[in-house]
């Protein structure tokens, strides 16, 4: 167990690195000149030279790319021995071009704002996915199931973009009884906070939900007709009893797979909702720069989300084998 | 007095886009307490599903039952689901064929023992564990205060069985229906569970149902045998009595399709021809009388009536269901059957 983390954070990192190679030879092949980019507007050959010895750009690719990896790992001093000598703590990611603020910085600034859309969302969707998809597959046949799946076969058709401002306009300029949707810190003010976010959750939650509802009724049919069913029925369990821990049991499985993936990708930035609502969250932040061609912003935001995705897909691994008896990891 | 369980006129009806599928057809026995009951007929006669019947467990189904099933003066098909499941587990249980997938993968062997015991007796978690581990060691289990918290993929198909016997017995019924017990399994470790399930009967007076499509093994094991075809019975009687002179040419093919060491190796392996009838739209008369190498001996009447099933003399409790002559089975059994024996 000890040696299969091990090997998983290893493999990880190597993910890691390669994901971090390639968005680092896109971005420096690209026929933008980054010296330009991070130049501004008042731009002079001679400020460009000097931020091109600044960030190393004169350097060899490999070179960025080692003393880029270095700085993530020690820290990174530019322009060494000179006074303009510019510290840049471990795990230092570059600055933005466009602000000039540190990477590390914007990510953790941004931050706060996702997590709160990713956990907020998933709970929600969640508890209507699963306890939709949970009725449906009990009532069979019956009007709540069809229903129940009309709405989710609808649901899970639509894009954020269309549900997230149609709700906007019904709860925000038409109703009146929602602010605009942003970011306010919990600690702040809770109740600000819910109620900004509520319209993000509640569009996110509505089209995950429906995806989480079929898939919770097409698990727990397919284990409704197990052998192992009929054995708990023929033991003479209730209803209930077979329901819970037989039928719920064998379904979750795979909705805990599905869910872990979803969390890891909306935690490394929930880009179209963000994008939609306006919130100052990751995927706001990586879509921003890559707009701007704020080259080490985009390489921040990429390796961050990769990381979630990486982190997340661990962590179904060990749910996995603590959910699942046969897969024993080693 | 009447047996623990008594089946009247069982029928299972199963609506499907195609038609009414007919898999039991008016099928009638009774088993007494402490005996065995051999169900035998091929894939699709009728057996698993008359035993699904027995416990109940069409219930909540599409199926249409009919006819009257008691079980210890229980009739089953009119009681609800709520009461069928006082009984289910307590006063009958199950044995299902394939013990891998009848098994839950997601729990321990323990757990699984345990929950059929809990169900039905006011215990604690421990004493029910305690009572799962004292029944695996009854089952032939070694070191079943290990093995009690191993999931099933952890044992061997003859432990697995051995535990869906523990699990069945756990409650002490008084009816086990065993669906294919020993059919995934290797011949020694047949020989041994169909030991086993003799055994746990001599000790515990259990009344077994035994579904096989393998006659050594109701003549291992069983005191009375029904034989199936397109869910109806076509003979019934004391597994003496089939075994030693079958009556309907069903049962002819189905021994003389048993291979035997003694028969010439370069034979062909004799089997029943055709296929299986249709449940749906089945063939006229008898249902047999297509694969039947006798049927025209009788003129017409095996394709326009469906034969009943009558006792082959007055009084006798041996049953068939074959429009042939008593005298001719016996002539036709003892100069073509048995010399390909």
């Amino acid at each position: 167990m000890f040696k299969y983390l091990i090997r998983r954070v290893l493999v990880g990192g190597f993910v890691l690195a390669i994901v971090s190679a390639i968005v680092f030879g896109i971005f420096y092949i690209l026929p933008a000149d980054p010296a330009r980019l991070a130049c501004g507007k008042a731009c002079t050959p001679e400020l460009m030279d000097r931020i091109r010895t600044t960030l190393e750009l004169d350097q060899p690719l490999p070179v960025q790319y080692g003393r880029f990896i270095k700085g993530i790992f020690v820290g990174r001093t530019y322009l060494p021995g000179s006074e303009a000598e510019l510290n840049c703590a471990a795990p230092c990611l570059g600055y933005s071009y466009q602000t000039d603020q540190p990477v590390t910085t914007l990510l953790k600034d941004r931050l706060p704002a996702t997590l709160s859309i990713a956990f907020g969302a998933s709970i929600l969707w969640l508890l209507i996915g699963l306890s939709s998809g949970i009725v449906s597959a009990l009532r069979r046949g019956t009007m709540i199931d069809k229903f129940s799946q009309g709405v989710a076969l609808g649901a899970a058709s639509l894009q954020i973009y269309f549900v997230g401002l149609i709700l906007q306009f019904i709860f925000v300029d038409k109703l009146q009884i929602l602010p605009m949707p942003g970011y306010t810190s919990p600690f702040d003010s809770l109740s600000e906070w819910a109620r900004q976010m509520a319209l993000p959750w509640i569009t996110l939650a509505f089209l995950l939900s429906a995806i989480y509802s079929r898939l919770t009724r097409a698990g727990m049919l397919e284990v409704m007709s197990e052998d192992y069913v009929r054995t708990a029925r023929a033991k003479g369990l209730s209803a209930r009893a077979i329901n819970t821990k037989h039928v719920l049991r064998g379904a979750i499985t795979p909705i805990v797979t599905v869910f872990g993936l979803d969390l890891g990708v909306l935690l490394g930035g929930a880009v179209i909702t963000e994008y939609v609502f306006n919130i100052p969250g990751l995927g706001k932040l990586s879509t921003d720069a890559v707009a701007n061609v704020d080259i080490p912003v985009v390489t921040g935001t990429v390796l961050f989300s990769a990381f979630f995705v990486i982190l997340a897909n661990l962590i179904v691994d060990l749910i996995y084998s603590a959910l699942d008896p046969k897969v024993r990891l080693a | 007095m009447s047996s623990f369980l008594e089946v009247k006129n069982l029928s299972v009806n199963f609506k499907t886009d195609d038609g009414v599928v007919k898999a039991v057809d008016k099928l009638s026995f009774s088993l007494e307490k402490g005996k065995s009951l051999g169900i035998v007929g091929e894939s699709g006669s009728g057996k698993s599903v008359t035993s699904l019947a027995i416990l109940g467990l069409h219930k909540a189904t599409s199926a249409e039952v009919s006819g009257e099933i008691y079980v210890g003066g229980v009739e089953i098909n009119s009681s609800s689901e709520a009461q069928v499941r006082k009984l289910r587990g307590k006063e009958m249980a199950m044995i299902f064929q394939d013990s891998l997938t009848s098994l839950n993968p997601f729990y321990t062997i323990g757990d699984q023992i345990s929950e059929a015991y809990l169900v039905h007796n006011k215990v604690s978690n421990s004493q029910a564990k305690l009572k799962a581990i004292s029944m695996l060691d009854r089952v032939g289990i070694p070191e079943p205060q290990k093995r009690v918290d191993d999931y099933p993929h952890q044992f061997s198909g003859g432990m697995r069985q051995r535990a869906m016997i523990a699990m069945a017995l756990s409650c002490n019924p008084n009816l086990i229906i065993a669906d294919e017990p020993t059919t995934a399994l290797d011949v020694t470790v047949q020989a041994q569970i169909l030991e086993l399930l003799k055994d746990l009967q001599k000790d515990f007076g259990t009344a077994i149902i035994l579904i096989t499509h393998d006659l050594g093994v109701v003549a291992e094991i069983a005191d009375d045998v029904l034989l199936m075809y397109a869910g109806k019975a076509v003979e019934y009687g004391s597994v003496r009595d089939v075994l030693k002179i079958p009556q309907h040419p069903y049962g002819w093919g189905l021994l003389t399709s048993i291979p035997r060491l003694s028969s010439d190796p370069k034979k062909p392996l004799s089997a029943i021809s055709g296929t299986p009838p249709s449940l749906i739209s089945p063939p006229s008369g008898c249902a047999f009388h297509p694969r039947c190498p006798y049927a025209s001996s009788t003129g017409s009447a095996c394709i326009e009536k469906v034969p009943d099933l009558l006792p082959i003399s007055p009084n006798s409790k041996h049953l068939v269901r074959c429009h042939m002559d008593a005298d001719l089975r016996v002539e036709i059994f003892n100069s073509q059957v048995v010399p390909g024996l």
